[in-house]
């Protein structure tokens, strides 16, 4: 059953949360569902920062990111970007890297998000 | 609750406080303390979470460390110095790196958890700072997980 519930996922990856749910597909929904309505408002704020170069903002913001990406696995999509950002913005440097970094950041979060939909659609 | 030093037959009465801005953590540790039998309560940063340990007695505090308003590090100094209490405040960090470990350490919190939280080892780390006479308890935990 595990393994059905995290069939044809391109970016996210499930055992994390399916794992620690010992088959509580409800929690795993529910997870989801706080992931959806929590995680596009930081990104919002993310992006906003790194369109203003406002450093302060931008290393919160990616250290918030941190710890929520790996509920669905796109720590291992995605990790590497969000640490590199928040590293630059600590030493309020290297804006054209972050930006870069960022726009990967943000095409990874709309492909898990669309996939994270049509999980909840399907279970 | 420490009237007999066994985690198993007090795990119901052990009240633990989670402080944690980021709603998935809250969540996710609240789930996986409730499934391991305790008590939680949540609030969402260290100014928030003094005012319940200042009407609540609480066996142990998860503190996140980077919080609005009043972060982890700031929210366990106070509860040291200034309420005088010496519950276990386990540190929940992204970051392992020795660095955090020891600023968290020298700020007055007890020991250190990495997020995101497993089961078996929040049962360990709760099991090995209230009942540190029968810490064999955490092989018991493992099947927890």
């Amino acid at each position: 059953m595990e393994k059905n519930l995290n069939n044809d996922k391109k970016i996210i990856d499930l055992t994390y949360l399916i794992g620690l749910s010992k088959g509580d597909n409800g929690f795993v929904k529910k997870m989801i569902t706080v992931f959806l309505e929590e995680t596009p408002k930081e990104v919002d704020v993310l992006e906003e920062s790194v369109n203003q170069t406002d450093y302060e903002v931008i290393k919160a913001s990616a250290h918030k990111l941190k710890s929520t990406i790996p509920f669905i696995g796109l720590d291992k999509i995605i990790g590497k970007e969000v640490n590199e950002i928040e590293s630059l913005a600590r030493e309020n440097s290297g804006i054209e890297n972050i930006r870069a970094s960022f726009k990967k950041i943000k095409e990874s979060f709309e492909l898990a998000s669309a996939e994270l939909e049509a999980f909840m659609l399907n279970n | 609750m420490k009237e007999t030093s066994n985690i198993k037959e007090n795990i119901g009465k052990i009240k633990v406080l989670i402080v944690e801005d980021n709603v998935l953590n809250q969540k996710m540790a609240s789930f996986l303390l409730k499934g391991l039998g305790f008590n939680n309560d949540v609030c969402v940063n260290g100014k928030v979470a003094l005012d319940k340990i200042k009407t609540t007695n609480y066996d142990v505090v998860l503190m996140d460390v980077q919080m609005p308003e009043m972060d982890g590090y700031e929210a366990t100094r106070q509860i040291r110095n200034e309420l005088k209490l010496h519950m276990p405040i386990i540190a929940t960090i992204g970051n392992t790196s020795e660095e955090e470990i020891k600023k968290c350490l020298a700020n007055g919190m007890t020991d250190v958890i990495s997020k995101p939280l497993k089961g078996d080892e929040l049962y360990a780390m709760i099991n090995k700072h209230l009942f540190p006479e029968n810490v064999s308890e955490n092989v018991n935990g493992s099947e927890l997980d």
